[in-house]
């Protein structure tokens, strides 16, 4: 457990607010736009981010410390956002994969056909969840590839390559959304 | 470290652009961006990716309303002891808890009643623990309502509606579940009451301007 993490941790579980003030300033945004990727009511989104942290408070003395706060958070997010979705608590891996990549815009491309940062967002809500949901993850919420498998449950090879192919679906998009 | 030259090896931008980089690999990574543009533009597509989806997440960020509402959730638990169920790794569990609505509807209505008639109203106060407290104060320093919110109202509805009256929370929740709303001028307050008394899915009750 990192250093931080464990003093988070040992105030809340002393009951310290400020502590827990802390964690929430820290995570409530990225919290609440990674569980929007689930839930498309930004209402509902803010409601598990809410109900996340009570459970973090609940809950600061069961956490062990094999994973980082931020992804143990995370996970119980993930867990309350497929619950109140009622879609399922696993995807397969070639359920999001497509199997070919389409590797012909190069990065100088797609960054030529970006117009602004919403043009991107456009772009971003044109994937599938699980990529917006990596994209988030990783861009967003600066969570490391391990992290990141933690949160969703799979090797971390697999996370790789969801970005990757997250990275060149979203550039061919940037390049088709320009042009249409 | 990697080449930079495959797409995997192309993940480290990620890392480069946290600067989680080591130095060595991080300049390694600059001088091979200075012979290839296309390395350039990967670095450059990516931080623009970056800054694309923090924008879109500002509205989301910590908000004070936020902090209150989970601070009001959090003093509740330990108001009404609520022993943590027995968890291991199952993360499924609703465990949200339920307040006491006709409880805090009645105990709200009469603690808006009284602080009218006392001409009185309570004001924020720094605690040690960061946890709001309250003084009884001078009407002249405020103006403002006090009002709860539905428990059943959504945060981005709240949010929406204070923003639209040009209301800005100031303290709360007290233990009745009371926040108070601090205007600009008694004007802006009055047409706030109007507004609040129409939106009854988000607001329980509201006092007059004070």
């Amino acid at each position: 457990m990192q250093n931080k993490d464990k003093d988070l941790i040992s105030r809340i579980i002393a009951g310290e607010q400020a502590a827990m003030k802390q964690v929430y300033e820290l995570y409530s945004g990225p919290l609440q736009s990674f569980v929007k990727t689930y839930l498309a009511d930004p209402q509902e989104a803010a409601d598990v981010a809410h109900e996340t942290m009570l459970e973090v408070w609940r809950r600061a003395n069961r956490f062990q410390g094999r994973s980082s706060l931020k992804s143990w958070m995370f996970s119980i997010a993930r867990y309350k956002a497929i619950d109140k979705n009622r879609k399922g608590a696993r995807l397969s891996y070639t359920d999001i994969e497509p199997e070919i990549i389409d590797d012909a815009i190069s990065p100088s491309e797609a960054l030529a056909a970006i117009q602004n940062s919403q043009h991107i967002r456009n772009c971003i809500a044109k994937l599938s969840e699980a990529h917006q949901r990596v994209i988030h993850l990783a861009f967003y919420a600066d969570m490391s590839y391990k992290e990141i498998a933690e949160i969703e449950d799979c090797p971390v090879g697999t996370i790789k390559t969801r970005i990757l192919h997250a990275k060149k679906l979203l550039m061919r998009q940037l390049k088709d959304m320009k042009d249409t | 470290m990697s080449d930079f030259t495959t797409d995997k090896a192309r993940l480290d931008i990620l890392a480069y652009l946290r600067g989680e980089l080591l130095p060595a690999d991080a300049q390694k990574l600059e001088a091979l961006a200075a012979d290839d543009p296309e390395i350039a533009a990967d670095i450059e597509l990516q931080k623009q990716i970056m800054t694309a989806v923090k924008e879109e997440a500002n509205d989301m960020s910590a908000s004070e309303f936020g902090w209150a509402r989970l601070s009001k959730a959090m003093n509740d638990e330990a108001a009404h002891d609520v022993e943590p169920l027995a968890v291991s790794n199952d993360n499924n569990q609703d465990m949200s808890h339920q307040p006491l609505r006709f409880w805090r509807i009645a105990a709200a209505a009469l603690a808006v009643i009284s602080l009218g008639q006392a001409g009185v109203i309570m004001t924020k106060s720094s605690g040690q623990d960061d946890s709001a407290r309250y003084v009884t104060v001078s009407e002249d320093n405020f103006i403002g309502i006090e009002v709860a919110f539905s428990a059943d109202a959504p945060q981005s509805h709240v949010t929406q509606l204070l923003q639209s009256v040009k209301g800005e929370i100031v303290s709360g929740p007290s233990a009745l579940g009371l926040y108070k709303v601090k205007f600009t001028s008694k004007d802006v307050c009055n047409l706030a009451v109007q507004t609040f008394y129409a939106a009854d899915k988000v607001i329980e009750t509201a006092s007059n301007c004070e």
